[in-house]
């Protein structure tokens, strides 16, 4: 079957063991308002916009199907993803976030960095996106890299039926799952979706077989307080999780809002190295590994 | 001795102990001083000359030395072990007036404002050049006879249209080669002196070419009573320094270094101090001698373990050894060259080449690491100079700890070392012919000429710009900066309907372009041959004083000569741009775009858009356009198998460019991968800056598209780093790890950017020319250049930290 992949990364080093490609899938349920990768949200792909690499050539109001490029700034509503302005485009200034391939179009790509996994202990990992938002083509995917003896990865933050992530985990060595908020409301505030399915998820993690890691995006003015972090240090621990990492928050994505006409709203701060030190201790205190970063 | 010595992986000379203060009291002076011009040695050499007019010229040669070295200024500084200066004043550069003279008496007033290596010049060195060296040389130089001689149509493809340059070797010497101290080492220049004596005692002149052997032998031991004296005018003033001397320690430092300079290098030395300086005479008395670069003292820490660990025997401390190390190390930082403004851009930043090589395989294909070799990385990490050039040679056994040790100086952002493939280098050896065992004893020499001990490599035979090959081939041969015609007629492009057709015209040019740069190297070999023999640098190369016969003459045991292609990646990525812009989009014909070209993509800038950004770009690991880059180096390889030298060996290409990217591009047009006319070509087999856009693995992937085996004289693959992921041992391991694949896939060299500050600083102020600029901080990455401004800042600030 086919997908829709927004990136693939080689030589990715933060996200699972060794030297890793990381496999991006478009499409989120979640609407974290810090969201690095905001044009993988949608299910579809989205019309990304780099205007300082236009010219002004006027090509692409030309080639247009629908009338959105006629228009300035872009008609994103009259937009119906035909492609024709991203084919003509002479400088790459329009392209759409994600593109249809096949699980095996994919493994081809996995393929290249084979010898770079074997001498790291590297593989490939799933990301988004949220990755079970095409739990299928995610399963086919990693059973397809596992058949060929690639070390495999997910990057999730497991909100999806259970029934979709079993399949999935069945074909993962290693996964990497989100912990955003133990609170289900300011998780609901945070990220527009409640953490009841994602928790329960978690817990149901160790069953699965997979070697799983906790993640937790550090934000000051969304989870930085003590009691959120005493919560999920108890929660890591109930469910017999080895090791979290920290991921401080940063900006990196901010950029991309405007490229898909949007702007970033978000006011979070990264954490000093008080408050990253701090939040470590609190995570062994429980016996957990505390790594901070990828 | 034993070559069980305990290795210590960390540091032998603590920090801030005394000798490790000396050390850096060293570093600090010689960063901090300022080259001079200085015409002493050229006045000296021009009294000889003017004494021995008549004479054979190797003998004069070695008359001149003799006179140089036994009247030339010495002095000790405050704080050397090792001794020995090449100029009146402390890294200063030389006057080599018997090569050339009229570049300098036509810039003679550019050096101290000029852009790249400037030297101040004193009044009384300007009056010394222009009324006594000047009107003495004009028009009796190497550099004079060889222009006289240079056929037109060489010289449209070396000047008018620089195809093709070989500047250094056209006004001075030659250097370029691995100097066996060892040798030395083991017999001492008494025990050379011995064989010689014997040679003519045995020889009957009456037998061919005796003669040429005898005058050869007869300069050898000029040199060698030369180099005696020079050594022992050190040990005199060392003596009467000590005499001076207030402060008890240095007086018995000096007294010291007297009775080194008394005995070495005549005899074998006795301790590992006098066999540093015996290496450092040697190094010197070859930077005085002529203006060559790349004076390579190769596998130190091999001839050099024996010294080292009999010491160790002995008992002396480890870290009293490495304070010596240290010493010498930061004396080959001195040497300095005097170039022409041109050759100068080519080879910014004086780089003099004298590489030094630790671990890598042993002859007899062990691993050959040792103890010394990680006191070698600990000099690298503590002086942090640009000399020594600097190699880890790698083989598939290499140690986890010299590499881990190796990314720690990688980390430290100078580029050094650079690792090189044993196993790569020795096939590549074996195709030419040499030796298993000598194979695996090659060095690179200078920045990364490969070749082993022996031979007589003839490296630095030239850049040739591939694309302006390519270039001519869709210009019928005209020069499209000049306008000229300088290559064969081989038809006009915009009727080819094939890219058969455009390959055609590209081997032919090729064919013509490889042909009058060995044209030209063949003149300038007969050039030096009979104006700039080198006795002196003969008796460093196997088998040179076997045979009694020069190294320009033939006496190396191997006889290459080596040219350097480069333009590589945008040669490979404009044949990729007219399949697929021309042949199967069908977006422009042949004519409107060379049309384009003509005009530098004037009015048709959408057309270069495109070229540059939808077309697939080598250093993606997409297999097409690799392939063309491939093709375009073959073609390269294929043509240089065409020839031989002027010494019966075979022409051997290497693909590097060291600075000469940004000359050669001024000189050409502009190509069909979007490059406008005059801007910078691909650095080596680097990927063009910002193009690649898939990572190191990637960028590794494509490179290994191109026939390594096929570059016996070396190539140069650069890969720019933030520090950042190699800041925890994690990251370090990672690093290591993708290395190792590299190796493993058969790459030959690889050296790391690691970019600091100064460079996120020049990516912010402009974007396009660093667009491939990765940074990864905090578990995610990004393009720099799409990074809003606030968050540079912080990449910028927290990189610096970092470094």
């Amino acid at each position: 079957m086919t997908g829709l992949v927004f990136d693939i990364q080689r030589y990715s080093v933060n996200d699972g063991h060794g030297i890793r490609t990381n496999i991006f899938l478009q499409g989120c349920p979640l609407r974290c308002l810090w969201c690095a990768n905001p044009e993988s949200q949608p299910l579809g792909p989205v019309l990304m916009v780099t205007a300082s690499k236009c010219i002004g050539c006027g090509g692409c109001a030309k080639v247009c199907s629908s009338g959105a490029q006629q228009k300035r700034p872009v008609g994103r509503a009259l937009c119906t993803a035909c492609r024709r302005c991203e084919k003509f485009c002479p400088t790459g200034a329009l392209r759409f976030s994600s593109r249809e391939m096949s699980a095996e179009e994919v493994l081809a790509e996995a393929e290249k960095d084979r010898p770079f996994y074997e001498e790291s202990g590297g593989g490939i990992t799933l990301s988004g996106g949220e990755p079970l938002a095409q739990w299928e083509f995610a399963a086919e995917v990693l059973a397809g890299a596992q058949q060929r003896g690639i070390h495999t990865a997910i990057e999730t933050t497991g909100l999806a039926p259970f029934a979709h992530l079993q399949p999935v985990l069945a074909h993962t060595d290693l996964v990497l799952y989100d912990i955003k908020h133990m609170d289900s409301e300011k998780h609901r505030q945070f990220t527009g979706v409640p953490n009841e399915r994602i928790l329960e998820n978690a817990r149901r993690l160790p069953e699965t077989g997979a070697e799983f890691i906790l993640r937790v995006p550090l934000i000051v003015g969304v989870n930085c307080d003590e009691e959120n972090l005493r919560q999920t240090a108890a929660f890591a621990a109930e469910i017999g999780a080895k090791e979290l990492h920290l991921l401080p928050y940063h900006r990196m994505g901010e950029p991309k809002y405007e490229k898909i006409g949007l702007s970033y709203a978000f006011d979070g701060a990264t954490p000093d190295g008080d408050a990253l030190r701090r939040a470590g201790e609190i995570m062994e205190e429980k016996g957990i590994r505390v790594h901070i970063g990828g | 001795m034993t070559r069980d010595i305990t290795i210590d992986i960390q540091d032998a000379l603590p920090q801030g102990s005394a000798g490790f203060e000396r050390c850096q009291r060293l570093r600090d002076r010689v960063i901090q001083v300022e080259p001079y011009f200085c015409t002493e040695r050229a006045v000296l050499l021009t009294e000889s000359y003017k004494q021995t007019e008549g004479e054979h010229m190797m003998l004069r040669r070695a008359k001149a030395l003799d006179h140089i070295l036994r009247n030339m200024k010495v002095y000790i500084l405050s704080d050397e072990l090792i001794v020995g200066h090449q100029a009146p004043k402390q890294r200063s550069g030389n006057v080599f007036p018997e090569y050339a003279v009229q570049w300098i008496y036509d810039e003679i007033d550019e050096f101290e404002t000029r852009p790249a290596d400037k030297f101040i010049l004193s009044d009384e060195d300007r009056r010394v050049f222009m009324e006594e060296l000047y009107p003495y040389w004009k028009g009796r130089t190497l550099h004079d006879r060889m222009m006289a001689m240079i056929p037109e149509d060489t010289k449209l493809q070396r000047f008018d249209a620089m195809v093709f340059a070989i500047g250094h070797h056209e006004t001075g010497g030659f250097g370029h080669v691995v100097i066996d101290h060892e040798r030395i080492l083991q017999k001492g220049f008494k025990g050379i002196r011995t064989e010689i004596e014997q040679k003519l005692a045995e020889m009957r002149l009456d037998e061919s070419n005796a003669w040429k052997r005898k005058i050869f032998y007869d300069s050898c031991l000029i040199i060698i009573d030369a180099i005696i004296a020079f050594a022992h005018r050190y040990a005199d003033l060392a003596v009467q320094m000590a005499g001076e001397e207030t402060d008890e320690g240095r007086r018995k430092e000096l007294l010291a270094i007297a009775d080194n300079c008394r005995y070495i290098p005549e005899n074998p030395p006795a301790t590992f101090w006098q066999a540093c300086q015996v290496v450092w005479f040697n190094q010197l008395i070859l930077q005085i001698n002529d203006n060559g670069t790349s004076y390579t003292p190769g596998r130190f820490d091999q001839y050099m373990f024996p010294f080292y660990a009999q010491d160790l025997g002995r008992g002396a401390p480890k870290a009293q050894l490495q304070e010596v190390l240290e010493a010498f190390w930061i004396k080959l930082t001195e040497p300095v060259k005097l170039f022409a403004g041109a050759d100068s851009i080519i080879n910014v930043g004086q780089p003099t080449g004298q590489n030094i090589s630790i671990g890598g395989l042993s002859p007899e294909g062990e691993d050959a690491t040792n103890d010394l070799s990680y006191r070698c990385l600990e000099a690298s990490l503590h002086l942090r100079l640009m000399q020594p050039n600097f190699t880890v040679r790698m083989h598939k056994g290499t140690p986890q700890s010299l590499l881990m040790r190796a990314i720690e100086a990688i980390k430290m952002g100078s580029g050094m070392p650079q690792l090189t493939n044993d196993h790569t280098f020795t096939e590549a050896m074996l195709k030419l012919g040499v030796s298993l065992e000598d194979a695996r004893e090659y060095v690179p020499v200078g920045c990364m000429e490969t070749m082993p001990k022996n031979t007589w490599g003839r490296a630095n035979g030239g850049f040739l710009n591939l694309t302006k090959v390519l270039e001519l081939a869709l210009s019928d041969g005209r020069c499209r900066i000049t306008g000229k015609q300088v290559g064969p007629k081989t038809g006009d492009a915009r009727t080819f309907t094939s890219m058969e057709q455009i390959k055609e015209a590209y081997e032919k040019q090729m064919a013509h372009s490889v042909t009058h740069n060995a044209i030209e190297n063949n003149l300038i070999d007969l050039v030096h041959e009979e104006i700039a023999p080198i006795p002196l640098v003969s008796l460093f190369v196997d088998n040179c004083v076997e045979r009694g016969v020069d190294a320009t003459s033939g006496g190396a045991k191997y006889n290459w000569t080596s040219v350097l292609g480069i333009g590589v990646a945008n040669a490979g990525d404009a044949l990729m741009g007219i399949q697929q812009a021309v042949f199967d989009e069908k977006l422009v014909t042949m004519e409107e775009l060379i049309d384009a070209l003509d005009n530098d993509f004037e009015g048709n800038e959408p057309l270069r858009q495109y070229l540059l950004n939808r077309v697939p770009k080598y250093g993606n690991d997409l297999p097409e356009v690799d392939g063309y880059v491939r093709y375009a180096t073959d073609v390269f390889f294929d043509e240089l198998a065409r020839h031989r030298s002027y010494l019966g060996g075979p022409f051997v290409g290497s693909l590097i460019s060291i600075s000469a990217y940004v000359p050669f591009g001024e000189k050409t047009g502009a190509t069909p991968d979007g490059r406008l006319s005059g801007s910078a070509i691909a650095d080596s087999i680097s990927p063009m800056n910002g193009v690649d856009l898939n990572g190191p693995t990637a960028a590794m992937k494509s490179a290994l598209a191109i026939d390594h085996t096929r570059c016996g004289n070396g190539l140069i693959f650069n890969q720019k780093f933030t520090p950042g992921p190699l800041q925890s041992k994690e990251g370090m391991e990672k690093f290591a790890s993708l290395i190792r694949s590299y190796i493993n896939l058969g790459g030959a060299q690889i050296q790391f950017n690691i970019v600091d500050g100064d460079t996120l600083r020049a990516a912010k102020a402009d974007p396009q020319k660093y667009r491939g600029l990765v940074v990864r901080v905090a578990g995610y990455s990004a393009f720099f250049h799409e990074l809003c401004e606030d968050i540079q800042d912080t990449i910028i600030a927290r990189t610096e930290y970092s470094v």
